[in-house]
């Protein structure tokens, strides 16, 4: 009886002192504070997407992004050495995969945003009020980017240039995003209008609707969006696919395989599959994120739906 | 004879209803369009919404729905528990996870029809195996097993859904289940298998009946209680395996569907199996109809239509059902 007392006691004794390296080894993560004097442009106010009012003191050293789209554009922009933490989901370019993960499934993880002691957070509107509540009583600055179309992503383009002192490079990534979508514009105007499927998921027929990049990208290829008339994302009726008779079909990589798309029933019998006209965007993200590669997404598009005017 | 007639009725009214949701839906057909698709003469876009989209939509609802409700009937008498439904063997979160799986590994849609069906019935084997206590098998005991091994394998399912990044959208759709993908080659393949699970075990609902009164009693009356059990479990684990795995999990059906026909016309099995198949068929047919109809051009998820008929009509019976106390 004694015995199995003591082996609880140094049970309880080692746990404590495991937890108690834990924190310490937690508290040393931290960098000493940076230089103190004012740089130009700073104190700088920005408003973010929730139309909230941000100040920011200085130059961001330290930053963390939890979204995708945000690291993307800061690594575009020149400050990616200065992204400290990234979410599970963030891929491109290839070195942010080397970062600390501070977020993923479950949302962003506090303990490990703090331990990186960040200067600023860019966070989205999946992030989590509360989280981002939580973050700025601990003195750290919140802004939300959540662009919704190509003309919120030059918003965060911009906001992001101007937080991090990088408003030149942002102005050029700008112009070459806008220059890029002008000349897609000019090679489809007054051309025919195909009308276009854009297949999210097999499995239940999810489709994109008003409202979603792809059905921006669709519209600006020179297409037709069969579901146009839905609203975001939506589950889209079989019979309504063989009414509309889409010309060309169009997935993403993750979507499901490409076979079981021409021969399913009601797609078996659209002009797409007929004239073979599937296709398969090569990525996934740059048709979805909210990144300045959205036009590399418009230009596929455009080329699958106008291979004549390329 | 009383039943014959409202039995009658009750199966013309589904026949009705068949026909009736053929004809509604989300691109509308004229009914003289609908004439002249009989005669062969009608438009090709028509012929193929209403003969190889509509058509075989409708008749693989009726089977699932059918089939959900005999097996749900069964397994309540079976393991003497009013909230027994044919997913409380596991069936469901064996072919959740074998479809997860199939997904993942991007087999396609007729992968992930086989792979649930795969996953369904080695649950169901697993099951039964554990709840064997020498050669006999015990409700409780099963009922508990079932219950444990669906909780690991919902974890497993969650697991699968965190590693699998962008198809966890797949996942999650595959489980709200939904008749959206049928085509003649699931409803030839299916239909049948559930019918002749249905058929099979409406030949046992006498011996149900003297089931319920107790296994002493029903031995005293002649019946393999046994065998009976094995039998009747194989063929409704079988019947919900092959409807999960065209349709994904549709849930309430199975649990609401013979408490309601109870309560229409009585507990003697004989007359509430066959009431609860035209019930069931009848129910998901009209409920699949309101999922493709209401906000069209979308269609809303089957199981959030049957849950929200299902729920609070569930709580009904625990407020109304004397039996249950």
């Amino acid at each position: 009886m004694k015995q199995k007392r003591n082996l609880v006691l140094l049970l309880a004794v080692l746990t404590i002192s495991v937890l108690l390296s834990a924190c310490y080894a937690g508290s040393n993560n931290s960098t000493p504070p940076a230089e103190q004097q004012h740089e130009p442009g700073y104190p700088l106010t920005i408003t973010d997407f929730l139309e909230r009012e941000i100040t920011i003191e200085k130059a961001p050293e330290r930053i963390v992004s939890l979204a995708p789209s945000t690291t993307e554009i800061l690594f575009a922009l020149g400050a990616g050495e200065k992204v400290v933490g990234v979410t599970d989901y963030d891929d491109y370019p290839e070195e942010v995969k080397k970062l600390p993960k501070v977020g993923g499934f479950k949302g962003p993880n506090m303990e490990a945003i703090a331990a990186q002691n960040p200067d600023i957070v860019f966070a989205s509107s999946l992030s989590g009020k509360s989280s981002m509540e939580a973050l700025e009583n601990l003195g750290i600055p919140v802004v939300v980017l959540e662009a919704k179309g190509i003309q919120e992503i030059y918003k965060s383009i911009e906001i992001l240039g101007r937080i991090t002192g990088t408003a030149a490079e942002g102005e050029k990534l700008f112009n070459e995003m806008k220059s890029k979508l002008d000349t897609i514009k000019e090679k489809v105007s007054g051309l025919s209008k195909p009308k276009v499927f854009y297949i999210v998921d097999l499995n239940g027929n999810y489709t994109a609707g008003k409202g979603t990049f792809i059905d921006e990208l669709i519209n600006l290829a020179g297409g037709l969006n069969v579901a146009g008339e839905a609203e975001g994302w939506v589950q889209y009726s079989v019979e309504k696919i063989v009414e509309q008779n889409p010309d060309i079909i169009i997935t993403a990589p993750h979507a499901g395989d490409i076979n079981s798309i021409k021969t399913a029933t009601g797609y078996k019998e659209t002009e797409a599959v007929k004239n073979d006209r599937v296709f398969v965007v090569s990525d996934d993200n740059i048709i979805s994120r909210a990144s300045y590669r959205i036009v590399q997404g418009l230009e596929e598009i455009a080329k699958y739906l106008h291979p004549e005017a390329f | 004879m009383k039943h014959f007639y409202r039995f009658t009725i009750l199966l013309l009214l589904l026949i009705l209803t068949t026909i009736a949701a053929c004809s509604i839906g989300t691109v509308k057909i004229p009914p003289a369009e609908v004439l002249s698709i009989m005669k062969g003469e009608g438009s090709p876009i028509y012929e193929t919404i209403l003969l190889k989209i509509r058509l075989p939509r409708v008749i693989q609802s009726a089977a699932v729905g059918m089939g959900l409700a005999v097996s749900g009937a069964f397994f309540q008498g079976l393991l003497s528990n009013p909230l027994a439904d044919p997913y409380i063997l596991g069936v469901s979160s064996g072919a959740a996870v074998g479809a997860a799986a199939s997904i993942m590994l991007g087999l396609g849609i007729l992968g992930t029809q086989a792979f649930a069906f795969i996953g369904a019935l080695a649950t169901i084997y697993l099951v039964i195996a554990l709840s064997q206590i020498g050669s006999r098998a015990y409700a409780v005991t099963m009922l508990l097993a079932g219950i444990a091994v669906s909780t690991f394998l919902s974890s497993v399912v969650s697991f699968l859904m965190l590693l699998s990044d962008h198809k966890l959208a797949s996942i999650v759709f595959w489980m709200m289940g939904g008749f959206n993908l049928i085509s003649w080659k699931e409803v030839i393949i299916s239909a049948p298998i559930i019918l002749t699970g249905i058929i099979i075990m409406y030949l046992f609902s006498r011996d149900l009946n003297a089931i319920i009164m107790g296994d002493e009693t029903a031995r005293h009356l002649g019946v393999d209680t046994e065998r009976v059990r094995r039998i009747v479990l194989v063929c409704g684990s079988l019947v919900t395996a092959t409807a999960v795995s065209v349709s994904g999990i549709i849930g309430f059906v199975g649990l609401m569907i013979p408490h309601i026909t109870r309560m229409l016309v009585g507990p003697d099995n004989r007359i509430l199996v066959p009431y609860s198949a035209v019930i069931g068929g009848l129910f998901l047919v009209i409920t699949d109809t309101v999922s493709r109809t209401v906000i069209q051009p979308t269609e809303i998820p089957i199981g959030i239509i049957t849950a929200a008929f299902g729920g609070p009509f569930f709580l009904y019976i625990l407020k109304t059902n004397r039996n249950l106390r």
